[in-house]
């Protein structure tokens, strides 16, 4: 289509809102074999386009001017004759949003054989020629149109959706944990933050303040009054009949035009907010405030927020399920240890007590969560092995024959037998079976020395005898805490390993009350 | 609108090409499209795009190959390429350093950062 016809203005299509290259070279090519020019006029009255078989300048443009606008104000076909055989007629071209402009031919018949061309009947022949064939010109024109309008359309979705996706991509990574905790909900805000268009954004959970979160971008934060309850004061204000809270969330795009919300910031701002909320289960907030007012929230970000919400509200709901759980076990196992130390008259909430000094010693110690863990289920069943043992030899105040001492040396070894099918404690059993090794290889069921007996077990050591000490026994009364000290220090590289004694001795020191008020028999 | 700069997409994805083509058009650059590796190969010898965005799994021929075979064009003829990936891993950043003007973007691509780095890099 080299040389083809003339663009008359730039960009023209654009004033007619719609793309008429696809039509420049089909309209030219019709223009040389019937010898009428094709223009496409504005609803303005300026030709945005013309097929060039007829010189610009030979154009009778004023003529043309007053007929483009006339069909654009009476929507219909019109038809002028022209002198000399010739005409003028057009249709109105129409896009998806209505009336667009005109498509217009001039012809100047001059081949036909004149004689009887300018008789009335001749012209009303050839208009109503004209009317159907520009009609089916138009026609042409407006499918295509429409089916353009449409690939434009869905294309921009396509985008859309390519941008949605990609930043939901970057920011689900963060919600992979499966546990709720206050460092998960940081770097999701933090992410949430970095990714959308946004001064701020925040978490609020009633129930659980202590994990409420708001990251703010720099140089942002004054901008608001009382920026301390600044979120707070969002989320209050949200009215509770708003229609959009059926969608779980609520919008403000304008804080100057919302009497409740315009008195919070020296600056208009948009505000979106979005209910964390899983099963009916409601958790809290999620949201977003901007300062940039020449943007609006999108419904992709609408979308996003609401996905993202819904993820954290499981994963909330599932951490709660698993610590109920949690809990339920742990209830359960200490059932067990309080039937078993009831058979003992003085040993009521030993093991609770040598599970909490020894936690003490784990935290001071850094163990890993994995350890920590271990180290808890260890520590409160490390009797579990007396179940076995008479009561009789267990609240005997006289000495101990060797026979009934061997049998209460067995209960480590017994305990790690008797836990050895609960696959969840294997990492605890050794804890469990070595908590009466000495570090100086003198102790039971194996003799081991030093490092080689298993760190949680030298730390249940230590909590256990400071405990036995510090507790009524049959055969002698309690000794007051820092006795009990006293002792384990003297023990300390022998009996029981010295840094952990200096580590428990150091908690103690730090604060008193780690040891008393603990219900230990006085 | 600068009409006269080129752009190769190579995708054998169909949605993936329009959705880049049509951006690209709107900025007014001259968009060129390919189905594979082997198709765009031919191409950047033939029409010498200034930028090529390209897949990496493609029939054919994939986008590494296509890279390491234009890279040695790179030293007469300078270009950007940008590979799209469903995901980088540590071996593919060694790899795309001994590529001349290369760089990695992770799937899903946002089709702005793709443009952000088109203007830049033909200085619009």
């Amino acid at each position: 289509m080299n040389g083809s016809g003339k663009r008359t203005s730039d960009s023209g299509w654009r004033s007619i809102m719609i793309d008429i290259s696809p039509f420049k070279g089909f309209l030219t090519s019709l223009s040389r074999v019937s010898r009428i020019d094709y223009q496409i006029w504005d609803k303005k009255g300026e030709m945005v386009f013309s097929t060039g078989n007829v010189p610009l300048k030979a154009l009778p443009i004023k003529e043309l001017q007053v007929l483009s606008k006339g069909i654009v104000d009476q929507e219909d076909f019109q038809y002028v004759p022209y002198y000399d055989n010739g005409y003028l007629c057009g249709a109105p071209l129409k896009n998806g949003q209505g009336l667009t402009g005109s498509l217009v031919a001039f012809g100047s018949d001059r081949d036909r054989a004149s004689g009887n061309d300018n008789e009335p009947d001749t012209n009303t022949a050839r208009a109503e020629e004209m009317k159907n064939f520009l009609g089916y010109l138009v026609g042409l024109v407006e499918e295509n149109l429409v089916a353009q309008e449409e690939i434009e359309e869905m294309a921009q979705e396509l985008d859309q959706s390519f941008e949605e996706l990609n930043l939901y991509a970057r920011i689900a990574t963060q919600i992979k944990s499966l546990r709720f905790s206050g460092t998960m909900l940081k770097n999701l805000i933090e992410k949430l933050l970095e990714n959308m268009r946004a001064d701020t954004a925040f978490a609020v959970l009633p129930d659980r303040p202590q994990y409420n979160v708001q990251v703010i971008k720099p140089g942002i934060s004054d901008k608001f009054h009382e920026r301390d309850r600044i979120i707070g004061s969002l989320i209050d204000r949200v009215p509770a009949d708003a229609p959009s809270l059926d969608e779980n969330y609520f919008i403000v795009n304008d804080s100057l035009n919302n009497p409740q919300y315009h008195d919070l910031a020296e600056q208009p701002y948009r505000f979106l907010t979005v209910k964390v909320q899983h099963n009916g289960e409601f958790y809290g907030w999620l949201g977003l405030v901007s300062f940039n007012m020449k943007e609006i929230f999108r419904q992709g970000e609408l979308k996003l927020l609401t996905s993202m919400s819904e993820q954290l509200a499981v994963v909330i709901a599932n951490t709660d399920l698993y610590e109920d759980l949690e809990q339920f076990i742990i209830n359960m196992v200490k059932s067990l240890v309080f039937a078993i130390e009831a058979k003992d008259l003085y040993t009521s909430g030993h093991s609770e007590r040598v599970s909490h000094y020894s936690m003490l010693i784990g935290s001071r110690l850094e163990l890993s969560d994995k350890e920590s863990n271990d180290l808890k289920w260890a520590s409160i069943l490390h009797d579990i092995g007396k179940i076995g043992i008479p009561e009789r030899i267990l609240n005997k105040a006289d000495r101990l024959t060797d026979d009934e001492f061997e049998i209460i040396k067995g209960h480590s070894a017994k305990g790690g037998k008797i836990l050895k099918p609960v696959a969840q404690l294997a990492d605890s059993l050794s804890a469990i079976i070595h908590h009466h090794e000495r570090y100086d290889g003198g102790g039971y069921p194996h003799g081991l020395e030093g490092e080689d007996i298993p760190l949680a077990a030298r730390i249940i050591a230590v909590a256990d005898t400071f405990d036995a000490i510090n507790s009524t026994r049959a055969y002698r009364d309690a000794r007051k805490p820092e006795e009990a000290l006293a002792i384990i220090e003297e023990v300390a590289g022998s009996q029981l390993d010295p840094h952990i004694v200096k580590v428990f001795k150091n908690i103690y020191e730090e604060d008193l009350s780690v040891v008393g008020g603990k219900g230990h028999a006085e | 609108m600068d009409n006269n700069k080129k752009i190769l997409v190579v995708d054998d994805e169909a949605h993936i090409r329009r959705v880049i083509e049509i951006k690209l058009k709107k900025r007014g650059y001259q968009v060129i499209m390919a189905k594979n590796g082997q198709e765009g190969f031919d191409i950047i010898q033939t029409q010498q795009p200034d930028i090529v965005i390209s897949d990496i799994n493609m029939p054919e021929m994939d986008g590494r190959t296509l890279c390491e075979k234009t890279n040695e064009l790179k030293k007469e003829r300078p270009f950007l390429t940008i590979m799209v990936t469903a995901r980088i891993l540590p071996e593919d950043r060694k790899w795309v350093d001994k590529m001349q003007d290369t760089l990695f973007l992770e799937k899903p691509f946002s089709p702005a950062e793709i443009m952000e780095h088109v203007d830049q890099y033909l200085g619009g």
